[in-house]
């Protein structure tokens, strides 16, 4: 009868032992699993405030650069033009009283110079192909350019596979930011990809605007992209990161031998 | 005495706008119906008032010149384009003539030039100087040189064969061991090579060049 108690107090102290190790597992994988969870949850917080950090900056970049181009045309343009305008109109009536101004009206074109330079960097931070003719025109002219720069072996040919037409629904800046993506993507495949021949095509505006860039030439993967992004002390790629993160957009790289391609997705939210 | 000559001006910035017409106003064949600031005020004006010629500067706030262009040539397509503008790019020039420009008059000029311009496009309906003539002859020379007898590539050939043949893209994809995207790729390198613009011509153009079954 003892023999049997201990038994059962040997059976019951066992089985106390492995509910209370299995408690403790549980108990500690719980704990774990709950840690692991809010350690990724910080984490992707804290990936969330970076974005967050590098759109608003990036943003404000954008828009203090907008800004600058709009002083510069609304401001400082007018007053040298009309200031050309006026010398200009001057020395006409001078010279038809016989005066030789000659030397002044050379001097004044100078003027011209510097309403061109100012209009240079206007366009280079808003494109006058783009804000004239609109995204879609301005990408396919940006390709006619490439096209007739000498530098440039290959054949660039731009298709819309739509049947839009219509206005894009997007606003000016995103737009804008669109373009200067394109224009990235462009440079970077005349520069390194040596294609024969790039087709670059509008395949949809529903629920993104996806444009794609197909190249006979060197192709990249994103992981290739990625890593050049970091060794790379070019502020190019880095400015297309900023400017996919501001439209919440992507760029897939695929890289074959036969063709390559470049896929940027823009969502288009309703 | 000269006929009169009925203008609107659509230029954004203030002094510009109205220098333009301090410096028109004197002369009596001129005659200003109105001036605005962007292209959004220029339509309105027209629902009432209709110059025969308009002054419009391309770089414009609300409105882009583009639209603002093809609207006036589709619903008065009698009133005549002068595009001011400070930037003689060969693409803009182009651009803007397709879209129904008649001049080209370059910002912060004499108003002997402006009025030069506005008689001519008056009297011929058209302005061409040297400098955009220069353009628009490159351009149309350019335009010419299509290319003509570029070898279509062995991949390219077996495209074309399959696509003479009836198969679809999707098929021949698939038949190819290739995706959608490198098909429709092909295809338009094809047809540009061949000069080519749709799937008929293109089979017709494989047919007299014997090119099916070359592959």
């Amino acid at each position: 009868m003892d023999e049997e108690k201990y038994t059962i107090i040997i059976i019951a102290g066992c089985l106390a032992l492995i509910f209370l190790v299995m408690f403790l597992y549980v108990i500690t994988s719980v704990y774990k699993s709950r840690n692991l969870k809010i350690e990724n949850k910080l984490r992707l917080l804290e990936k969330q405030k970076q974005i967050d950090l590098l759109t608003a900056i990036s943003k404000a970049e954008e828009k203090q650069k907008i800004e600058i181009a709009g002083q510069l045309h609304d401001e400082i343009i007018p007053i040298v033009a009309l200031a050309t305008s006026n010398l200009n109109s001057r020395i006409t009536e001078f010279e038809k009283q016989g005066l030789d101004l000659s030397g002044i009206r050379v001097e004044i074109k100078s003027f011209s110079l510097l309403q061109e330079n100012i209009r240079e960097i206007i366009h280079k931070i808003v494109p006058l192909l783009f804000t004239s003719f609109g995204l879609l025109k301005a990408i396919e002219l940006s390709i006619k350019q490439m096209n007739e720069n000498p530098v440039n072996q290959g054949v660039a040919e731009f298709h819309n596979n739509t049947i839009f037409s219509g206005e894009l629904p997007f606003s000016t800046n995103d737009q804008l930011t669109i373009f200067k993506i394109c224009r990235e993507v462009l440079n970077n495949l005349a520069k390194h990809s040596e294609y024969a021949y790039l087709k670059v095509s509008l395949e949809e505006v529903k629920d993104s605007f996806i444009l794609l860039f197909l190249h006979d030439g060197k192709g990249v993967t994103n992981e290739e992209i990625d890593l050049l992004e970091e060794i790379s002390t070019g502020m190019g790629l880095k400015l297309l990161k900023s400017r996919l993160i501001l439209l919440n957009a992507e760029l897939i790289y695929i890289k074959d031998d036969e063709v390559s391609s470049i896929r940027l997705i823009v969502p288009i939210s309703k | 005495m000269k006929k009169e000559i009925t203008i609107g001006i659509a230029e954004d910035h203030p002094l510009l706008r109205v220098g333009l017409v301090s410096a028109l106003k004197p002369h009596k064949n001129i005659k200003i119906l109105f001036d605005v600031s962007n292209g959004k005020e220029l339509l309105e004006n027209l629902k009432v008032i209709r110059p025969e010629i308009i002054l419009l500067d391309i770089e414009m706030p609300i409105m882009r010149a583009q639209d603002v262009m093809q609207r006036i040539n589709a619903k008065y397509p009698k009133i005549k384009i002068v595009i001011i503008t400070a930037f003689f790019q060969k693409d803009y020039i182009i651009e803007c003539f397709k879209l129904g420009a008649k001049a080209f008059l370059p910002k912060g000029d004499e108003v002997e030039k402006v009025l030069e311009v506005i008689n001519i496009v008056h009297e011929k309906g058209i302005y061409i100087d040297t400098e955009i003539s220069k353009v628009l002859t490159e351009e149309l020379q350019n335009s010419n040189k299509k290319p003509s007898n570029l070898r279509l590539t062995k991949k390219e050939l077996e495209v074309l064969n399959l696509i003479c043949q009836g198969t679809k893209r999707k098929e021949t994809a698939e038949s190819l061991g290739v995706t959608l995207d490198t098909i429709n790729y092909h295809m338009s390198n094809i047809m540009r090579k061949t000069n080519t613009d749709n799937v008929q011509s293109l089979i017709k153009y494989a047919i007299e060049n014997k090119l099916i079954n070359n592959a």
